[in-house]
């Protein structure tokens, strides 16, 4: 549990500084604009704010925000998804995804080959080293949902980043 | 096991992630405006609570009132419980009680055991109105009598409808009285006094 001084506003305002930066990278890269990641990221900390006087005990309160942040962004994502594929088909158009290109390694393009949910839980994985457990407490899915979507976002992604052979002494 | 090359993907969050956080007050704002609204809400709400609890409040008397004096009835023949009202209306014409009447018949109908068929005569010195101006009540009854009365109408004062018909019938006016319960064989009494037996 952290320490905070008392006033809400000024420890909500410490949080943010210190986590807004990372956590519009993560939206960012789960999927959507800078513009949604914002949007989407306003909202948590406006929650956060509202609830600070319960949320303040929590062990960890920037998880608490980044789970609101990244669970509405993946809805989101998900109904745009949905709309998308809708409009495709009714202009008889295949949806257009865009692959890596050449030998250059585009990581944006073969993130958007995946789900946002699979992307989320790569990004949360990988880049913010989360344990499995923790990703399905902030997403609020059984940790097996989890393991099968990192597992099918690590398959789809092997081909289109360099990835290497590891073995598994677990 | 194949793993993904975290650093690739490290890289690539970075540099997604701005160098500093927008100034906290648009935060601020946007929890006040927040605020505004849930307020302005729960206002709304009070004031159409407010709004229903009044015009509750107002209707409630007018439900407890006692019947205007004037009543609207369709047919002056369902007026038919108790004393006559002095006066009420068919449709929009006011019609006004201008006394007892006699009966000259009562039968009862061969299909409803409950239905009496009151014949009154008409006024041949009164010109008939276009609206029904008989009507025929039932005073009291019990397990033995039945004690009916019928009652002349006249069209109020300043009443299209007061005019005479192009075609006044002559025949006595037959007024359908349900008891609501058969007569079976119980005697009625015509009048509001008296004993004048007409049936049975």
């Amino acid at each position: 549990m952290q320490d905070f001084d008392g006033d809400p506003a000024a420890d909500v305002a410490a949080l943010y500084r210190r986590t807004w930066p990372r956590l519009i990278g993560v939206l960012v890269s789960i999927g959507g604009s800078r513009a949604d990641a914002e949007e989407v990221a306003q909202d948590a900390y406006v929650k956060l704010l509202s609830r600070w006087d319960s949320i303040r005990r929590y062990d960890d309160p920037e998880a608490w925000v980044r789970a609101v942040a990244v669970r509405t962004l993946v809805s989101r994502l998900r109904r745009q998804q949905v709309a998308t594929r809708a409009l495709a088909k009714l202009r008889g158009r295949p949806t257009d995804v865009r692959g890596p290109d050449g030998e250059a390694l585009d990581v944006a393009a073969a993130l958007a080959r995946i789900t946002p949910a699979q992307r989320a839980v790569v990004v949360l994985h990988h880049v913010m080293d989360l344990p499995i457990e923790q990703i399905a407490e902030e997403l609020q899915l059984p940790p097996g949902t989890v393991k099968s979507r990192l597992a099918r976002a690590r398959q789809a992604l092997a081909p289109l980043l360099a990835v290497k052979e590891v073995t598994d002494h677990a | 096991m194949r793993e993904l090359p975290t650093e690739v993907l490290v890289e690539y969050v970075d540099e997604q992630t701005p160098e500093e956080a927008p100034p906290f007050e648009s935060v601020e704002r946007a929890v006040r405006a927040r605020r505004r609204r849930r307020n302005v809400l729960a206002t709304a709400a009070a004031v159409i609570a407010v709004a229903a609890a009044v015009v509750a409040t107002v209707d409630l008397p007018r439900a407890e009132q006692e019947p205007a004096e004037v009543t609207t009835t369709p047919t002056p023949g369902y007026l038919d419980d108790g004393p006559p009202p002095a006066q009420f209306k068919v449709g929009t014409t006011l019609l006004v009680l201008q006394g007892e009447t006699a009966v000259s018949s009562v039968r009862l109908d061969p299909h409803r055991p409950s239905m009496l068929i009151v014949e009154v005569p008409r006024d041949p010195y009164v010109a008939e109105a276009c609206v029904p101006t008989t009507v025929v009540r039932i005073l009291g009854q019990d397990a033995s009598t039945v004690r009916i009365a019928a009652y002349r109408y006249a069209v109020g004062p300043e009443q299209n409808e007061g005019r005479q018909c192009v075609q006044p019938d002559e025949s006595p006016t037959a007024v359908y009285l349900d008891l609501r319960q058969a007569l079976d064989g119980r005697k009625v009494y015509a009048g509001s006094t008296g004993y004048r037996t007409l049936l049975n």
